[in-house]
């Protein structure tokens, strides 16, 4: 009687010990005494043998996140940048993976000491200036070897895919901060007085053709004054000319007595020609 | 004895019915989608209204909230542009998930890799454009790139998000050379208004000419017809004394003598004198 129960119990147990899940998200490794088995990366019901047979090791499969620590680094030309990247990697063979590292924090730190050499090695072949160039186009800032060299290295001897690294931010140290702000402060300027000089050649540019104008206008204006006084004085010219011809002598007359009721005042003396009528006329 | 346990035992029978199908029944709200899992597997995904699944352990759901913006923050960093100078930089991104089942598969935390693409995008994008742009009209620009690359890498990297927006919150020189770029706006408005002023002063000089040159034709016009009817005035004089002499000569002389002395007053000497005589004027 207490027999049965035992087999019966045995007979749940064990199918029971036998099956397991694995989750989507994950990836599995079973084991046999620390040999490994298989690599399960189909998710849903599974089957072992049961523990201590067989043990069941997960791991993440989906893709972390590592960020690298800002990093101070040389360009072939020595300039320093600081530069800050990240790394998409998840678990592609569970089995090295297990092998190599063993978990995500050792993965990390194996992949952080890795990249950040490849990163500084891909770096310090490039001269800063082919790196920050607005005619770069959109290059991704990373050379692109960095990823060729990481992902065979990693994939072999970690069982990681890296799916992607990248220059989260591109920086310069604080000591040449200092010097860039100069620079950028003595470009500014050279613009702030380019604008204004531009200013000043303009202003005086309109100053000087609305001069010009005017002075065109004012001697257009004395010119045409002056014809029209000049037209006059010869319509004037003739009247006297026509009052000439009706009497020339009478007319010499009354304009000599014009002009000495012109030019002569109070004392003066007039000497005449004795001999002139104008003389026996006058006394 | 047998009967009550029979009993009891029923009842838990059914309690355990009630509660597997109550764990299947899934309400599921506008702007969520289920992910469904069998034995951890997935099996289904469904959207808003009354969802069913099979009780623990055979399924299970993860809800995910679809509809809603996400948003994130940068932080304000520092970067560097393309003519090397510096820019702080801070952006604001919305997004939200487009794919509930890449978002759950994809990456541990989504969220941060959201934020590491756009700044990683951000320092990319940045280092292409220059400062003059940026600061004038380049802000748009720089907001639409950076939005469809960061999208682009993050297409690449199947984590089932769309940036709805990435908006730029501040864009700014640094602040040890803030005043150097307002500088060049300040100058850029002295530029304006030197030209300004200079076209104030043309709109007056040309005007003032205009009427100085007007009036220069006016008084002339005004000095003509002077001339002219002083000269018809004195030929009509001169007719009126013409007709008066050739009727009576010794008269009309005699008569302007007079006038001529009377005007002068009789305090003039008039002396005649023959050419090759020595004249003595009176002294004083």
């Amino acid at each position: 009687m207490k027999w049965s129960w035992l087999i019966v119990a045995l007979g749940l147990a064990l199918p029971a010990a036998s099956i397991y899940t694995l989750d989507a998200r994950e990836i599995a490794v079973v084991t046999s005494f620390g040999a490994p088995v298989k690599t399960v990366t189909e998710p849903g019901l599974q089957l072992r043998a049961p523990w201590p047979i067989h043990t069941v090791q997960r791991f993440e499969r989906r893709a972390h996140l590592l960020n690298i620590e800002p990093t101070e680094l040389l360009t072939r030309d020595k300039k320093n940048l600081v530069v800050e990247a990240f790394v998409l990697w998840r678990v592609a063979d569970p089995l090295r993976f297990l092998e190599a590292v063993g978990d995500a924090e050792t993965a990390e730190a194996r992949l952080s000491d890795l990249v950040t050499s490849r990163i500084a090695a891909g770096l310090g072949q490039q001269d800063f200036d082919a790196l920050i160039s607005a005619d770069r186009g959109y290059a991704p800032l990373l050379p692109p070897q960095v990823l060729a060299e990481v992902a065979p290295i990693s994939s072999e001897r970690l069982g990681i895919e890296i799916q992607d690294i990248r220059l989260g931010h591109l920086g310069l140290p604080l000591q040449n901060e200092q010097s860039i702000y100069e620079r950028m402060r003595a470009e500014r300027k050279r613009i702030a007085n380019a604008y204004r000089s531009e200013g000043e050649e303009q202003a005086i540019t309109i100053r000087a053709r609305a001069d010009r104008e005017a002075a065109e206008l004012t001697s257009a204006a004395e010119r045409q004054a002056a014809n029209i006084l000049a037209k006059a004085e010869g319509q004037a010219a003739g009247i006297y000319a026509g009052a000439y011809a009706a009497d020339p002598q009478f007319y010499r007359y009354l304009r000599t007595l014009d002009g000495y009721r012109a030019i002569l005042g109070e004392g003066d003396t007039l000497v005449l020609d004795s001999r002139d009528g104008l003389f026996e006329e006058l006394r | 004895m047998s009967g009550l346990l029979q009993r009891l035992s029923v009842g838990l029978a059914l309690l355990v019915g009630v509660a597997a199908l109550a764990d299947g029944v899934m309400f599921v709200d506008s702007g969520e989608a289920v992910v469904v899992y069998r034995f951890g597997a997935i099996a289904r995904t469904a959207t808003s209204g009354l969802q069913l699944r099979a009780p623990w352990p055979l399924e299970s759901d993860e809800r995910i909230a679809i509809g809603e913006a996400r948003r994130v923050e940068t932080g304000e960093r520092r970067l560097v542009t393309g003519d090397t100078n510096l820019v702080d930089l801070d952006l604001v991104v919305q997004y939200a998930v487009s794919d509930p089942v890449a978002y759950v598969l994809g990456a541990t935390d989504p969220e941060a890799v959201v934020i590491q693409t756009v700044k990683a995008s951000a320092a990319e994008v940045l280092s292409t454009m220059e400062v003059d742009f940026l600061m004038t009209t380049g802000r748009s620009e720089l907001q639409s790139r950076l939005r469809e690359r960061a999208q682009a890498s993050l297409d690449a990297r199947k984590i089932g998000v769309t940036l709805a927006d990435v908006d730029v919150r501040e864009l700014s020189p640094p602040p040890p050379v803030v005043d150097a770029f307002n500088d060049v706006s300040s100058a850029r408005g002295d530029r304006e208004t030197l030209a300004l002023s200079a076209d104030a002063y043309a709109s007056t000089v040309i005007p003032d000419a205009r009427g100085e040159a007007a009036q220069m034709v006016e008084v002339a016009r005004g000095d003509a017809s002077r001339i002219v009817s002083g000269a018809q005035g004195d030929v009509a004089r001169f007719s009126a004394l013409k007709a008066a002499h050739d009727a009576s000569p010794g008269s009309v002389k005699a008569q302007l003598r007079a006038e001529l002395w009377a005007d002068l007053g009789e305090d003039i000497d008039v002396i005649g004198a023959a050419p090759g005589t020595e004249v003595y004027l009176p002294t004083e």
